[in-house]
């Protein structure tokens, strides 16, 4: 069967990725990712910075999630410390994760429309996001990259003079963003329907996450399941859609725009007065835990300390290492001309990802039998 | 006139971000030269170097990814963060440095601090500084050494020791 292979340098892709297809005339029979070529050694990095400098560090492993990594970081930091944040803090925390959120749909609805060759949504999403990077400038001192989370609560506060400034840019949204949600379904929806279907089945054996998981009916999300920052406080709900297609990924995300929108005003509007940061003393030795619901799904960060005050390892799980294998189910069956927008359907952040590259120097491939696995199992934990 | 400002000599000027915007970080006279922006930045922008009795402390703007945090852990209001910025830098424009001058160890000549960290030490110590023989060098106003010698931590125990101070005081 003849093989086409997209990628890792494409003008379409932002990031390096190889997709394989198998085509037979114009359908794709099979599908094969190649990832781990934007590998960096950040976990690796990592481990000789202190928890300070680890913030900013993984702050740069995305530009379009850069406030859900530190989030994760700090929260595993403060759950081998039994750090106590501040109410304020936590909110301020909320509000940073809400407004990247909301900036990343768009992005993502934006580079969606590009794909597709609908260059005025392209253009609308984009002129949406402007306001939302504005808030951030004011807010945090830069559109990306925005330098808030710190180890025990946030590093700057938001004053009361930015409130009225960030609920006016959330009218201006609320306004804009259902019609384009019309827009979308109306110019592009024939174009998405039955594209890319990813049956609820297979999301769950392939562990799917974030709107790829709740486009196919998985009522998961990280900010109800497992509760963090101000979210226990704040009412919203999970946006869900059962079709499993790319139009249901972007209703979900269109949804998903609206909810954050909703939980920015409760979170503005209840913003507890106090302490921004709590002081600590020593992290002990121990392990953490950290988690967040990132706009591509759940993030997780381990993190093991011996007592000093660098972290001894290090691991990062990005949303899109558990998104990126369920394209192998979801590529079959559809038109070569489809295979982008389903690519790029999970919103794939590939420096997210790249974490552990296999360098087999020999060349060799070598299959590992059950019984040798289980020798193997059996002899690492004696 | 050209139309679009490209170069210096044509008038380019880095671009201004708004007045919140976290731009270069830029040191300022106030700078005590102790060397607590090193320690806390993140991509090591920032080096501190012991030359003869200079500090120069050097900072890079080709590896500094602006976070601020060189602003936050200043003890004094010695490096602030400005709304200027331009992502390309090259030649002499890529580095800034601030030179303080070095108090040595007379003992072994090891460099202990500046002379301005010790007089803020002082300053923020009080009559506390009275206990440490190196300290009332600086807290004294008279320029004159008097019986008093400048030691490094290490020299000053290791003089205790061995005659119960009298050294290291005198």
């Amino acid at each position: 069967m003849p093989e086409i292979t997209i990628g890792p340098v494409h003008p379409l892709l932002d990031e390096p990725v190889a997709v394989k297809l198998e085509v037979e005339g114009k359908t794709i029979k099979a599908a094969e990712i190649q990832i781990g070529f934007i590998h960096r050694g950040i976990e690796k990095l990592s481990e000789r910075m202190t928890f300070e400098q680890v913030t900013f560090l993984v702050e740069r492993i995305c530009g379009i999630c850069s406030n859900v990594h530190p989030l994760c970081f700090v929260q595993a930091v403060e759950d081998i410390g039994g750090i106590e944040v501040p109410e304020r803090a936590k909110y301020i925390r909320t509000i940073i994760a809400e407004l990247e959120r909301i900036h990343s749909h768009l992005l993502w609805l934006g580079i969606a429309g590009h794909i597709l060759g609908a260059h005025e949504i392209f253009l609308k999403s984009w002129r949406y996001r402007e306001p939302v990077l504005d808030i951030f400038e004011l807010v945090c001192g830069n559109r990306q990259n925005y330098a808030m989370m710190a180890v025990g609560g946030v590093r700057k506060d938001i004053p009361s003079a930015y409130v009225p400034k960030i609920i006016e840019t959330l009218k201006f949204l609320k306004e804009k963003v259902p019609k384009l949600a019309e827009e979308v379904r109306s110019s592009l929806g024939k174009r998405l329907r039955d594209i890319g279907v990813l049956t609820k089945e297979n999301a769950i054996s392939y562990c799917t996450t974030g709107p790829t998981a709740r486009a196919t009916g998985l009522p998961i999300d990280t900010r109800k399941n497992h509760p963090y920052a101000a979210y226990p406080e704040l009412e919203f709900e999970i946006v869900n859609r059962d079709e499993g297609d790319v139009l249901a990924q972007t209703e979900v995300r269109m949804g998903e725009i609206i909810q954050s929108i909703h939980i920015l005003e409760q979170a503005l509007r209840n913003l507890p007065p106090g302490e921004i940061r709590a002081e600590f003393k020593n992290i002990p030795p121990g392990e953490g835990i950290g988690l967040a619901e990132a706009p591509r799904g759940e993030d997780i960060h381990y993190v093991r300390t011996n007592g000093t005050n660098m972290p001894e390892r290090h691991k990062i799980r990005a949303p899109t290492y558990v998104n990126l294998p369920a394209l192998e189910a979801m590529l079959p069956g559809n038109k070569l001309e489809d295979a982008f927008i389903i690519v790029a359907s999970i919103d794939p952040c590939f420096s997210c990802t790249d974490r552990v590259t296999i360098v087999n120097e020999r060349g060799e491939e070598r299959v590992v039998s059950e019984e040798e696995l289980l020798r193997m199992s059996r002899n690492a934990a004696l | 006139m050209p139309l679009f400002k490209l170069r210096k000599e044509e008038g380019w000027e880095p671009p201004l971000g708004g007045e919140t915007y976290r731009g270069r970080p830029q040191f300022q006279d106030a700078c005590i030269g102790c060397g607590a922006c090193a320690e806390v930045c993140p991509p090591k922008a920032i080096q501190v170097k012991d030359q003869g009795d200079e500090r120069v402390i050097e900072l890079d703007f080709g590896k500094c990814i602006r976070c601020g945090q060189c602003a936050s852990a200043c003890p004094v209001e010695g490096i602030k963060v400005t709304p200027t910025d331009g992502v390309f830098v090259r030649g002499e424009e890529r580095k800034i440095v601030v030179k303080r001058k070095l108090v040595r160890c007379e003992n072994c000549g090891q460099p202990i601090t500046t002379i301005d960290h010790f007089r803020w030490m002082v300053e923020r110590l009080g009559t506390l500084s009275f206990s440490n023989p190196t300290l009332i060098r600086f807290a004294t106003a008279t320029d004159s050494a008097g019986p008093f010698r400048i030691l490094c931590p290490r020299c000053r125990r290791l003089e205790y020791l061995s005659d119960h101070g009298w050294r290291a005081k005198y």
